[in-house]
């Protein structure tokens, strides 16, 4: 028993396990809260709560998405609770194809879960973040949901406006692999 | 009460996104590289499990599902603005608030761009395509 635990908890899950876990959390969360499982109005939310003065667009709905705060907030938390069980042990199998590919491109850190070329506090990478945020913050509210709204939730619904959204997001992260981040020199 | 059974499914949200290496700006980079079918694997498996269990629910109408509205100017440009986002800093919406728990602090950083973008969203808003 000890030794399926420590599978679990200290292995990384393949695909065929979590992938279909995540499916079945959108299910429970529509069966258990009657929510369909998004992120990214938690944006509108925090930046409503924040902002001194009101704005249509963000003060808009806010009852039905203020669920998000707790749930964001819980995710948060779940990081943090693993971060302390697991200690050193997180870290990330690619495929040598793509770290040979990435190599390339300058990076020589694998050992963690982010590169420390680009999540360190130096002034560029600082700014990149910031703008990578914003590319985010922005597109996730314009395209009116991002990977798990649009890409779960929506395309299991198969909706036209989360099939258009979720094309797009492949399009938007391809440009930035091939076209953006080589360029950055990290 | 309600608040707190949110808070619990986000911890589970979390774990199965951190497990499944979700969170990872490799794996991202990776995806975006097609150079291994785990991502796709996720992606698909997941969506594939929720399209029966929403089918499923729609049939028995035990909850009514609702598609997002159909906005093609704002799902495609704003698609593809999160999607060069989510390709430079190797975080969607969820990961990003994972990592803050993971103790990434840099993706703090991202987490104030998204509120910042999000902002700038609401202000011109009125003047974009949707």
């Amino acid at each position: 028993m000890k030794e399926i635990l420590d599978v679990i908890l200290y292995d990384p899950w393949p695909w065929w396990v979590g992938g279909p876990l995540i499916g079945l959390f959108a299910i429970t969360l529509v069966l258990i809260e009657d929510k369909q499982l998004g992120i990214s109005s938690s944006y509108q939310f925090l930046c409503a709560k924040l902002l001194p003065w009101k704005n249509e667009y963000l003060n808009q709905n806010l009852k039905s998405i203020s669920w998000q705060f707790f749930f964001v907030a819980g995710m948060i938390s779940g990081g943090f609770f693993l971060s302390i069980l697991l200690v050193d042990s997180i870290s990330v199998n690619i495929s040598p194809a793509a770290e040979s590919k990435l190599r390339e491109t300058g990076l020589t850190d694998f050992s963690g879960i982010v590169p420390p070329e680009l999540y360190g506090f130096s002034l560029k990478n600082v700014l990149i973040l910031l703008l990578g945020g914003v590319a985010i913050g922005f597109g996730s509210r314009y395209a009116n949901g991002c990977t798990a709204g649009h890409a779960i939730t929506g395309c299991a619904l198969l909706a036209p406006s989360s099939l258009i959204a979720t094309s797009c997001f492949f399009v938007g992260g391809i440009a930035a692999t091939y076209l953006i981040l080589p360029y950055l020199s990290l | 009460m309600k608040r707190i059974r949110y808070f619990i499914f986000g911890i589970i949200f979390s774990v199965i996104l951190i497990k499944v290496e979700a969170v990872s700006w490799y794996r991202i980079q990776e995806m975006f590289y097609f150079e291994s079918f785990h991502m796709y694997g996720v992606l698909l498996s997941g969506i594939g499990v929720a399209f029966v269990g929403f089918w499923l629910i729609r049939k028995s109408g035990i909850r009514t599902l609702t598609k997002k509205p159909l906005q093609p100017y704002a799902n495609a440009f704003g698609g593809i603005l999160f999607g060069i986002g989510w390709g430079i800093t190797g975080a969607c919406s969820g990961p990003v608030y994972a990592l803050i728990g993971l103790q990434v602090w840099p993706a703090v950083l991202v987490l104030i761009g998204a509120l910042t973008g999000t902002f700038m969203y609401a202000l011109i808003r009125n003047k974009l395509p949707h």
